[in-house]
């Protein structure tokens, strides 16, 4: 795994899929006057682009040259259709008791007419072209756009809606929610329309990491760090949403430092006059590593985060609402945010084996030592990673007893902990990779309730005193087998559906995602999988939520563009719907 | 507001729609499909499916992008249905095992490097292409006929353009190939017949 030390959005880049966005659209319609002058300069600037908006209009001059060889429709198609139309007129003035949905017009129960259509579709259309109702060769059941009613194997789930965006090459925003009511069967896909959704606001975030933009549980905020823009690179955002139209009010205002012992303050103070309106800046010079994740009440924000300059590693950040900005709770730079466990954080660190630092001889060889290399980067140091629980409330930390705990996610239940036991390397001592190891499901032992966990208030590096009922059960299971270079874990609300998603490669976005379910009486992991062994493509960001998971695929599947994806579950039943296709779409929670 | 269903209402109308629209229809679904008679039969099928929902057009004015998107969907179904039948095993006796003179004309007309570049990239990607370039549908237009939205549709039509010109230049390329393979061949005859 990379530790999330990477910026996965780069900017430049951006900058030239707009221009190519642009130099396409002018082909389809006229530009705005903004538009159109940004397009020019940068073709001036950049060669590349150019010979591409070029070579996009020379395509369009040759696909256009095709209408010099004319398609003429055979002569006798208005009559067949005319016949056609006459069979489908006599079809549907017949009487049809009992009949339901759009294949009761054909006037057979329902599901023979389903299946006598699919064999026909099947032989028919091989062999038999002309044999189908209406003497139409394939007998097409495509209904026109909205009035397609969902087929008789749709599974009826209540799912959360899902948060997403769609993101402009202009640096706008579309947030809007999916909702999924029904799925469809494996045996069936697409045999309902794709999921509804409605439209949130619009926001600017031009500049903004994709990697970081995080929605509240609330839908009223977002977090974002800004990687680019007039002074605003290494900064990070709080922005109100609203329903529709971009940012509404502003959000809770500052207060006090989440480490200070003053309580968060009921009386607002204004919001820094040099943020722009309803924009608040909680934190500066930094740069996000990993995720950023509210508390499931919404009230804190925690996160790791890396000097801008890459001089050194993360640290863990808290930001409660209502403070001037988040604040660091560790000072090692090694700490890495890992999951809310209720209003707790994880989060985990790494000592480094210095008797195996570089130009010692002692440092393991790489790549290639065992298990999972650090790529070829000569020498690498060998770290030991541990975790703790941090209560942003009280400001106290508690470590887990078992070391070698990398990343674990528990579930709300306090049952199950998903993590990564091993080892962890780094050729710098500043961006660590996983080392040896393996990813596994272990029982959680939740420890006493507050009292017993240490009272120490967290400080720099603080070795606070370890508690021997919490941590896992050292009973682990593996939970996916084959090489891990980068992982995430999360669990459904029911604690028992743990999405694990697995990539084989450093700092890729593209990765498989897993479902796998635990037995609640025994704790073992189910032998099937819901989803396709070895997990389906989806890219980093999943959510997964009231009786469903939520992905993106990748581009290029099939051939296929990226699209919104739901895994939907009823109990043990499952299904699958997806969204129109669409580009630069992401997950928000 | 949807209108209600009305039997003679309803053949009117599609009458008049077949009038006005079936060669633009039937040209886009030959060119999807890369087959005269079954582009055909699918016409039909587009216009039967235009009668029976005739209900479902909320303005007279969108009648064309509402064909289109019945089209795209009929078009789009039957792709789907080719990668079931090609699981199929083949008797010999198929659709396919004796092409009618229609259909050789129809790929000779369809046999050029765009063509073939056209028919390697995303159903989804050429049907925005074909609907944008060659049926002058506008950016709204495309959106309704894909059945997306307006910024998908001008996303999935930039895709197509990119798409289009890597295919472009691979045809480009086998071509050359095929071209220095003749010559070579050509060479050779030469040689052997002195």
């Amino acid at each position: 795994m990379t530790l999330p030390f990477r910026r996965r959005h780069n900017d430049a880049e951006a900058t030239h899929d707009r221009a190519r966005a642009l130099s396409s659209r002018r082909l389809l319609e006229s530009l705005d006057a903004d538009e159109e002058g940004w397009l020019t300069r940068h073709l001036d600037a950049c060669t590349e682009c150019r010979r591409e908006d070029e070579a996009f209009a020379a395509d369009q001059e040759l696909l256009r040259s095709l209408r010099e060889k004319p398609i003429e429709p055979p002569r006798d198609l208005w009559a067949k259709t005319s016949a056609a139309l006459d069979a489908a007129a006599a079809k549907r003035s017949q009487p049809a008791p009992g009949r339901a949905g759009r294949q009761a017009g054909w006037g057979f129960p329902v599901r023979a007419a389903a299946g006598v259509f699919a064999l026909l579709v099947v032989i028919g259309a091989a062999v038999l072209p002309g044999l189908l109702p209406n003497g139409q060769p394939g007998g097409s059941q495509v209904a026109v756009g909205p009035s397609l009613a969902p087929g008789p194997t749709a599974i009826n789930v209540d799912t959360a809606a899902i948060p997403a965006a769609r993101v402009s090459p202009d640096g706008s925003w579309d947030i809007f929610f999916t909702e999924v009511n029904k799925v469809c069967p494996g045996s069936t896909p697409e045999c309902v329309p794709p999921p509804s959704e409605h439209q949130g606001s619009t926001v600017d975030l031009l500049g903004a990491k994709a990697s970081s933009v995080t929605i509240s549980p609330h839908n009223d905020q977002l977090v974002f760090e800004s990687e680019s823009g007039a002074g605003n690179e290494g900064k990070i955002y709080i922005v109100p949403v609203g329903p529709a139209g971009g940012p509404t009010q502003a959000p809770s205002t500052p207060t006090a430092s989440p480490t200070g012992s003053t309580p968060p303050s009921e009386s607002p103070e204004p919001t820094p006059a040099a943020t722009p309106v309803g924009q608040i800046e909680i934190a500066s010079g930094v740069t996000v590593v990993g995720e950023v994740a509210y508390s499931p009440d919404g009230q804190f924000l925690a996160f790791s985060a890396a000097p801008k300059d890459g001089s050194s590693g993360p640290d863990l950040y808290v930001y409660a609402a209502g403070n001037p900005g988040a604040v660091a709770v560790t000072s090692d730079h090694r700490t890495y945010f890992s999951a809310w466990l209720g209003n707790r954080v994880l989060a985990s660190h790494i000592t480094a084996d210095e008797s195996a630092a570089p130009g010692n001889p002692k440092a393991s060889k790489a790549p290639g030592a065992s298990g999972n290399g650090n790529n070829g980067q000569g020498q690498a140091i060998e770290g030991r990673a541990g975790s703790f629980l941090f209560d942003p409330a009280t400001d106290t930390r508690t470590e887990l007893t078992q070391p070698d705990v990398w990343m674990p996610v528990v579930d709300t239940n306090s049952r199950f902990v998903a993590y990564w036991t091993g080892t962890l390397r780094s050729s710098d001592g500043v961006t660590w990779q996983l080392g040896d190891g393996q990813l596994v499901l272990d029982g959680w032992n939740a420890g006493a309730p507050e009292g017993r966990a240490s009272t120490e208030p967290a400080t720099p590096d603080a070795n606070a005193s370890p508690e021997p009922v919490v941590g896992p059960a050292a009973n682990a299971t593996p939970l996916v087998t084959g090489h891990v270079e980068d992982f995430r874990a999360k669990f459904d609300p029911d604690g028992i559906r743990l999405a694990v998603w697995v990539s084989e490669r450093v700092g890729e976005i593209d990765g498989r995602l897993h479902l796998r379910v635990i037995d609640p009486a025994t704790g073992a992991l189910r032998p099937d999988e819901p989803l396709d062994a070895p997990g389906v493509p989806a890219l980093r960001r999943f959510s997964i939520d009231e009786n469903r998971l939520a992905w993106v695929s990748p581009s290029g599947q099939d051939g296929h563009e990226s699209a919104l994806q739901v895994l939907g579950w009823s109990g043990d039943t499952f299904g699958q719907i997806h969204s129109e296709p669409a580009t630069n779409l992401l997950i928000l929670r | 507001m949807s209108r209600a269903w009305d039997q003679d209402e309803a053949r009117v109308f599609v009458e008049a729609l077949f009038a006005k629209h079936h060669g633009e229809i039937y040209a886009y679904l030959v060119r999807m499909l890369r087959d005269g008679e079954l582009a055909a039969d699918l016409t039909q099928d587009a216009f039967v499916k235009a009668y029976r929902n005739y209900d479902t057009l909320e303005k007279d004015e969108n009648a064309r992008a509402w064909l289109y998107q019945i089209a795209h969907r009929v078009a789009l179904d039957e792709l789907r249905r080719r990668k079931i039948v090609r699981m199929v095993p083949w008797t010999g006796e198929s659709h396919g095992a004796a092409p009618s003179a229609e259909r050789l004309a129809m790929d000779l007309r369809l046999s050029g490097p765009l063509e073939r570049a056209l028919a390697k990239i995303p159903e989804r990607q050429r049907a925005a292409l074909l609907l944008a370039e060659l049926h002058d549908l506008t950016g709204l237009e495309l959106a309704a006929a894909m059945g997306v939205s307006h910024v998908a549709a001008r996303a999935i039509l930039t895709r197509a353009r990119e798409s289009l010109r890597r295919a472009l230049a691979t045809e480009k390329e086998l071509e050359h190939a095929a071209e220095q393979e003749r010559d070579a061949m050509f060479a050779r005859e030469a040689r052997g017949g002195r």
